[in-house]
């Protein structure tokens, strides 16, 4: 299940517009909440307006003094800001813990609240009469730290709750993309799985045939050249030449037919544990007739050891290396390495290499490019390679020639 | 609020007793002016007790005559003001009977800058600042707008 790309932007869009509702539904909470202190000071506020309007009243029948005293007593609170006392208006008295700020209202008996840049004022007047029927203002101004606690809190809650729904929202992307892109590739490798079985059930399909219509009467045509041959006349050098090609074809005939065969069947896998110095040796003796003037070199990680089938291996590296040789190549390197995901064996020679517009089909069955290829050899190596647990890969790199990875497990 | 309301009811006792009204001048955000002119002499005065010396300036106005304005804490402006410099204010004036006119400044305008002094309720912004640093005093740069 492949997830469109469509789909990850619908759902990322639908995860940053959940954000922005998330972040508008917890902003007008928070607004919420804040309106809601500010009422419950208010309503604190009036309490204190009816206490301080009793008082300043009691105060005011012995004189203004006695209410300025009183005034001074509450101003020596930390939460107090100012306090203030006006006759018709005019200040009569005032103290405040910030030089010179004295906001008063206009008039008095009521609450109010401000901003100011230490957090939320709230200011109590109460306004009272003397003896003498004058009218006398009374203003107390506090902090309400409360407010501003909560506004703090709401604020980093909201922050924080933000930054966790976006850290989500990125994680979850990311997932998807992965997820997608892991689906992807899966997808490709379970349709190149599907085709090329299907390519190998027509394989064996025509395998059976050739099978079946030509093994037979190859194997009369091998008899009857066994019982031609010594008839022959030994002086007789062309019948001779004749009779050698013919030997020659039948086998290569066979030979065909064999790997025809292989192709289509299961190989049995004997795994052993091989030290790969001695056999790269061993298949180094056998490369030696391959063609006058061929190099080959290998090269193994000291200490490196593999477990596979050493006949199926061989039988791989055997291909590689004999196609480079039949490409033209002067010299072939075969090194093996220890690599995280398995043991790396690179074929690399100095021939021709190999075109790009090649490569991607380079392991299909009957394609070759050789003009007296069968399309067999890579195809059976790549299918030799995935029994053994692995994979083989063909680049032609910068610096000319061809190089083939392959990754066993 | 509780302690506002306990500490009303704590305050009537003190009240009792005779005590002397101490001169208050304040910041009256409902009257404010445009002044500009040229600065005379530079004073710092303890206008608010002894917490720290204020910068008052004494300005030459064109068609008024001169006036006195309240700046702020001498440790909160950096800028330098020089005598015979040319300056802009908004500020309160003062209601009470000075000799000269008294106003506090809520911005000063040197040399093209305009650095605000108080907020818009007359909040001191040195006050604000020394809170928050810890009281530490220094350059004047956060009134600046």
């Amino acid at each position: 299940m492949k997830l469109h790309a469509r789909t990850i932007a619908a759902v990322a869009l639908l995860c940053l517009a959940s954000i922005v509702v998330f972040y508008f539904l917890n902003l007008g909470n928070r607004r919420a909440v804040e309106a809601r202190a500010v009422e419950l000071a208010v309503s604190e506020g009036k309490t204190i307006e009816r206490v301080l309007e009793m008082a300043a009243a009691k105060l005011l029948a012995g004189g203004e003094e006695p209410l300025r005293l009183f005034l001074d007593g509450i101003f020596a609170d930390d939460g107090v800001i100012y306090v203030a006392l006006r006759q018709d208006g005019r200040l009569r008295h005032a103290a405040s813990k910030f030089e010179g700020y004295l906001p008063l209202a206009a008039g008095s008996g009521r609450v109010r609240t401000f901003d100011s840049p230490m957090g939320q004022v709230i200011e109590v007047s109460a306004l009272v009469r003397d003896p003498a029927g004058r009218a006398h203002g009374v203003h107390i101004g506090y902090f309400f730290s409360a407010v501003d606690e909560i506004r703090r809190s709401a604020r980093r809650s909201l922050l924080l709750l933000t930054l966790l729904q976006a850290g989500v929202v990125v994680v979850l992307t990311a997932f998807l993309l992965r997820f997608s892109r892991q689906m992807g590739r899966k997808e490709l490798e379970v349709r190149r799985e599907k085709e090329e079985k299907e390519k190998l059930r027509e394989i064996s399909l025509v395998t059976a045939g050739i099978n079946h219509e030509l093994r037979n009467p190859l194997h009369s045509l091998y008899l009857s050249y066994q019982m031609l041959e010594p008839r022959l006349d030994p002086a007789d050098a062309e019948a001779a030449f004749h009779s050698q090609a013919l030997k020659r074809e039948i086998k290569r005939i066979q030979d065909i037919i064999e790997r025809f065969s292989q192709l289509a069947r299961s190989l049995p896998v004997r795994r052993e544990t091989i030290d790969p110095s001695r056999f790269f040796a061993e298949l180094a003796l056998a490369w030696k007739g391959l063609g006058p003037g061929l190099e080959i070199e290998t090269e193994a990680e000291p200490g490196a050891e593999l477990a596979s089938d050493r006949n199926l291996l061989a039988q791989v590296l055997d291909n590689l290396v004999r196609n480079a040789a039949e490409a033209g190549a002067r010299r072939v390197r075969v090194s093996l390495r220890r690599r995280r995901e398995g043991t790396e064996i690179r074929v690399r020679d100095d021939g021709p290499g190999i075109p790009a517009e090649h490569l991607p089909s380079i392991f299909d069955p009957f394609v070759s490019f050789k003009p007296r290829g069968s399309g067999i050899g890579l195809a059976l190596a790549r299918r030799i390679v995935s029994q053994l647990g692995g994979r083989i890969e063909a680049a032609s790199p910068q610096g000319g020639g061809a190089e083939f990875t392959l990754v066993l497990w | 609020m509780r302690k506002l309301r306990t500490l009303l009811l704590v305050s009537l006792l003190p009240a009792l007793l005779p005590a002397q009204a101490a001169p208050f001048h304040y910041f009256d955000p409902e009257r404010l002016v445009d002044v500009q002119g040229t600065v005379r002499r530079i004073d710092l005065e303890e206008t608010y007790g002894q917490r720290s010396k204020f910068l008052i300036l004494t300005i030459d106005r064109k068609d008024e005559g001169p006036c006195r304005v309240e700046i702020c804490p001498e440790w909160f402006l950096e800028n330098d003001i020089a005598v015979g410099m040319k300056v802009r204010f908004r500020a309160s004036p003062l209601a009470a009977a000075q000799e000269i006119p008294y106003l506090i400044a809520q911005e000063i305008s040197i040399q093209g800058e305009r650095i605000a002094l108080r907020d818009r309720r007359g909040f001191p912004l040195w006050s604000q600042r020394g809170l928050r640093e810890g009281g530490r005093k220094g350059a004047g740069r956060h009134g600046r707008r």
